[in-house]
């Protein structure tokens, strides 16, 4: 019995090992391509460690591409969106978990449906719209909608919220608490590891996001990080070294909050009532 | 101002009490119905920014998009109602099949491959194993990286001639593929990128092994069940459902794949179209092109499959997903 | 505690959104404030995609010596990136339809037909001031016009030429001052400059689609015309499937997949592959003569005709940007000026020396390349060379054409289905946008 314990122990963790390799080795790879010169990138057979650390291509991707210029319009973009959703998904979602009103279920329902609609059909329409209204080659189109809230945040903040127990609020309504105190003061605390979770999803998304700003903008000033490095990328195709040292560059902010919110980020998805 | 109750961070898991509590209501009733009165106000104005973006973002385009596709619409000439023209077209474009069935290809290799490579990883690392949190961090933080930053890695990775992956075949004695430049190869260069950012659904799995009460196993174990049978008669069918949702947001997601292929081709989808995904397709159109109206019937033409798949897939649900407590 | 923490993260919002605010404010009042007009002077707005490099420069160097010497109107030069090659897209379509155009736009001629509607066309401004067809090379004008409407001004010429690489020439016995004239030489050089060691190519002599060896490039050095009188597309001609075939042919004598990789893992400026000295000969733009003088200025190269089957009635494809004038233009007159400065000038033109582009004047280009030995070929065969077919689907017709070799050589057809195919599809477009 106890062999057989450890027997799988081994199989397991040599499976992990092997799996964590392969799931490592890419991203280790990039690091040191991004760190050495061009005389040990191509080495063969390659150099895992580079000889020195060779700073250059970082120079170079942050002067080569308009860096800190792309920087600061991705960080506008992805904040304001995040402060968005943070704002407008908790809301629906209280109202879709924990208050009864007419049309509430069928309006629930909607919203579920509303996530598979492809971005490629509203693209369109919703391009000519904000056109229209003048905002192409302004941030806005990828800020505004996140203010009206977002269905996936909005079924995830319902899951989290109809957990909570009953019994919070109803003292509260007793003791005369406006639905907007019990809202503010009861729920939204309780709710921080969903809200934060939306809140990560949401600064991921928008700062990963290519399409739409491949989509809304024009002028090379407003580009978000994702569009200035597949336009370096266009032009300079090979430049492995500076491209590598950009990847990294632009991953970075994304990994810092993951692991600034990750406490949060695993409390605040729920499934449990994934069946509504 | 305090909180009322000592509530910690740890949310007390209630699930199914939350109905309403049907005593109250004969307590007080005048009270109670001002108060449900007061409620249902509250919740339509709760709902209110929801429901106008709801319209604004999702049902007015949805609708207008429609319209556009019986027009000839390209934002700049004048617009005219064309009927079906748009959608007798796309049936004869070569290109359009071409990137639809790039796309159900492409879709069929990876949702399944996402499946099954996510529920081993969720499950290895729910083990009790040292180091779990650092073997999570590891196998989630692939998934962080923004898709350009990936598809340049892996171009680097792929390259047939310099790159790290046809060194460590040649290693053992194959002779790698022109991994992105040989068209039989392309999708499943595509498919390997994609399975290494799995994190978000491997996450997603191990919130809904969580789920999963641990008294099933122990009555598993009292009858003297392996860790297979376990795996296999519990762990599996108490999945299901999160399976279920990440297969119906996997496909959705595949059918719509735009960024990576494009990035990787510049939108050419290049080789000999192997990489021309429908999303890019009608990209081209309506922004290269600027046919917004045949874009909007090829839009139109992805949200009919797409429904039809997610409604194959419901139908089909009823046979293998199970719910606890069911 | 709980409150704390829940203030904290309040406190840091509040701060995000007041800094991120404060900073989107700030950009958008300066750029209103470049909207703005001022009583002598009359500002316009030029959109270009040309930032970067020695074209970049001589582009900049034209637009200041035009504020110069035009003290009543103010260029703005702005850079708005390209968003499928150069042609005119949904950038400069929605500023138009949001009536908010540039006043001059820049573009790549061959894809401008299509938008007729966003455009203005410039037959009048031209005829009052005497500017017409005689001044530029016929490619540059019928490139700019369709069906007698003057689209834009023609602004600059790119021109393909062979580049071979005399080293090679010498080492594998061949006469460096005699490149191959017809494809059947051309075929022979080629077998002789590539040096095979195993499965892997150490040295190849030519690869006929690599740099800027188009279907257009090889269909006119075949003989071949790509639309005829009426205006129909004509890409399955025959001389064009025949220089298709050909590509398909060489392709596959050298294996198909060992040259698509080697392509695709090629590099472009000092990692192109004629600079590195892994391949031999190519077809490529004049604009590599600056490339190479900047990343191997001691390349013992040549430049010759891209060989034709007959080894005469050499010809080359040509292509470059327009100045236009969008719909909707308040300073119609002031982009005019600037857009006739810029394309018939002699003083503008001549600044294309910096980046080593050709102008669309054939007497400049004799006056600043005239004298080097380099630019001879180029010179020689501008006169006879082709311009895209100037339709109404222009851009899809570039990119069909772009990818059926690879199309033919990846059995996705025979050359002739696959042309046959385009052909239809590029026709029926054409139909389809006429009778609207």
């Amino acid at each position: 019995m106890k062999t057989q314990l450890t027997v799988k122990k081994i199989w397991i963790y040599s499976f992990l090992i092997i799996a964590g390799v392969t799931f490592a080795a890419p991203f280790v790879w990039m690091i040191s391509t991004s760190l050495k010169p061009n005389s040990q990138m191509f080495s063969y057979p390659p150099q895992w460690i580079p000889d020195y650390l060779y700073f250059e291509h970082y120079i170079k991707a942050v002067t080569d591409i308009k860096f800190f210029t792309f920087f600061q319009n991705s960080l506008i973009i992805s904040c304001l969106s995040t402060i968005g959703v943070m704002i407008s998904c908790p809301l629906a979602g209280y109202a879709f978990a924990r208050l009864k009103w007419k049309g509430r279920d069928t309006l629930f329902i909607v919203t579920l449906a509303v996530m598979m609609i492809p971005f490629p059909v509203t693209m369109v329409p919703l391009f000519v719209m904000f056109s229209k209204f003048n905002l192409v080659n302004t941030f806005l189109p990828m800020i505004i909608p996140t203010f009206f809230g977002v269905p996936f945040f909005i079924f995830l903040m319902r899951q989290f919220l109809k957990q909570l127990p009953k019994s919070l609020e109803d003292a509260a309504r007793i003791d005369g608490c406006s639905e907007f105190m019990i809202y503010l003061k009861i729920m939204l605390p309780l709710c921080q590891p969903a809200i934060l979770t939306i809140g990560l999803f949401q600064f991921m998304f928008s700062w990963n996001d290519f399409l739409q700003p491949l989509i809304y903008l024009n002028d090379e000033s407003m580009y978000t990080l994702q569009l200035g490095l597949q336009q370096f990328r266009s032009a300079q195709d090979t430049a492995w070294g500076p491209m590598m040292a950009a990847s990294v560059l632009i991953s970075l902010p994304i990994i810092a909050i993951y692991f600034f919110v990750q406490k949060a980020f695993i409390k605040g998805i729920s499934f449990g009532g994934v069946k509504g | 101002m305090s909180n009322p109750e000592p509530i910690q961070n740890d949310i007390v898991v209630q699930r199914k009490k939350d109905e309403e509590p049907k005593f109250k209501l004969n307590k007080k009733k005048v009270h109670h119905f001002s108060m449900e009165h007061q409620r249902a106000r509250a919740g339509i104005l709760f709902a209110t920014p929801w429901i106008i973006g709801l319209l604004l973002f999702y049902a007015y385009p949805l609708v207008s998009s429609l319209y556009f596709s019986f027009t000839n619409y390209n934002v700049i000439s004048e617009t005219k109602f064309i009927g079906l023209d748009n959608y007798v077209i796309l049936f004869q474009d070569r290109l359009f099949w071409k990137s639809i069935s790039n796309t159900l290809i492409y879709a069929a290799m990876f949702v399944p491959l996402s499946i099954i490579v996510g529920v081993s990883l969720a499950i290895l690392l729910n083990l009790p194993i040292i180091g779990q949190g650092f073997f999570r961090t590891l196998f989630f933080l692939p998934s962080l990286l923004p898709v350009i930053a990936l598809s340049i890695l892996w171009q680097w990775l792929l390259n047939s001639q310099i790159g790290l992956v046809n060194y460590l075949l040649d290693l053992i004695g194959i002779a790698g593929p022109g991994w992105l430049s040989d068209p039989t190869w392309a999708k499943p260069s595509l498919v390997v990128m994609m399975l290494w950012v799995i994190g978000n659904a491997m996450l997603i799995y191990l919130a809904g092994l969580q789920d999963i009460s641990q008294d099933y196993y122990e009555a598993a174990e009292m009858d003297g069940a392996n860790w297979f049978w376990k795996a296999m008669h519990i762990t599996l069918p108490l999945l299901t459902p999160v399976i279920f949702f990440n297969l119906i947001m996997g496909v959705i997601q595949a059918l719509q794949e735009f960024t990576l292929p494009y990035a990787l081709t510049y939108g050419t989808g290049s080789p000999a179209e192997s990489l021309l995904f429908y999303s890019m397709h009608l990209y081209n159109n309506a922004f290269l092109y600027m046919k917004m109206g045949y874009a909007s019937s090829m839009a139109w033409v992805l949200f009919i499959v797409i429904m039809a798949i997610t409604l194959i897939l419901f139908k089909t649900s009823k046979k293998w997903v199970f719910y606890q407590g069911d | 505690m709980f409150s704390f923490k829940k203030k904290k993260i309040l406190n840091i919002m509040i701060g995000i959104l007041i800094v991120v605010s404060s900073v989107a404010c700030a950009n958008q009042s300066s750029s209103e404030s470049e909207g703005s007009t001022n009583d002598e002077k009359t500002k316009i707005v030029f959109w270009h995609n040309w930032e970067t490099g020695p074209s970049g420069e001589s582009l900049k160097k034209s637009v200041e010596l035009f504020n110069e010497t035009h003290p009543h109107i103010e260029v703005e030069a702005v850079y708005v990136a390209p968003d499928g090659g150069d042609a005119v897209g949904s950038k400069l379509l929605t500023a138009v339809a949001g009536g908010n155009p540039p006043d001059v736009f820049f573009t790549s001629r061959y894809g401008i037909a299509e938008y007729m509607d966003a455009v203005t066309p410039l037959n009048e401004f031209a005829e009052r001031d005497g500017i017409s067809q005689d001044l530029f090379y016929d490619w540059a004008w019928g490139e700019a016009t369709y069906e007698d409407t003057l689209l834009g001004l023609p602004y600059d010429g790119t021109a393909r030429a062979l580049f071979y690489n005399k080293e090679h020439f010498r080492a594998a016995g061949l006469d460096p001052d005699n490149p191959p004239t017809t494809i059947e030489e051309l075929e022979e050089a080629a077998r002789k400059l590539t040096i095979k060691e195993g499965n892997r190519y150490e040295q190849i002599g030519f690869i006929p689609w690599f740099g800027e060896g188009w279907l257009y490039s090889w269909g006119w050095a075949f003989g071949g015309e790509f639309i005829d009188e009426n205006g129909t597309i004509t890409a399955n001609a025959p001389k064009i499937v025949e220089a298709l075939e050909w590509e398909t042919d060489f392709a596959t004598e050298y294996g198909i997949e060992t040259l698509n990789s080697f392509v695709s893992s090629a590099g472009t400026n000092a990692t192109n592959p004629f600079i590195t000295g892994q391949l031999s000969m190519m077809v490529n733009g004049n604009w590599m003569l600056g490339q190479i003088d900047e990343y191997a200025p001691d390349l013992d190269y040549g430049i010759s005709y891209i060989p034709t089957p007959t080894g005469d009635g050499f010809t080359t494809y040509l292509g470059g940007r327009a100045l236009i004038m969008p719909k909707g233009v308040k300073n119609q007159e002031e982009a005019w000026e600037f857009i006739k400065f810029m394309c018939t000038t002699e003083e503008a033109q001549s600044l294309k020396k910096i980046a080593g582009d050709f102008s669309a004047i054939a007497d400049v280009n004799q006056k600043i390349y005239g004298d080097d030995p380099k630019q001879e070929i180029f010179l020689e065969v501008m006169p006879n060379g082709h311009h895209r077919p100037v339709i109404l689907a222009g851009n899809m017709m570039w990119d069909e054409l772009a990818k059926a070799p690879e199309l033919v050589m990846n059995n996705r057809g025979s050359a002739q289905e696959v042309l046959d195919e385009i052909t239809k599809k590029i026709n029926r477009e054409i139909e389809t946008k006429k009778a609207e």
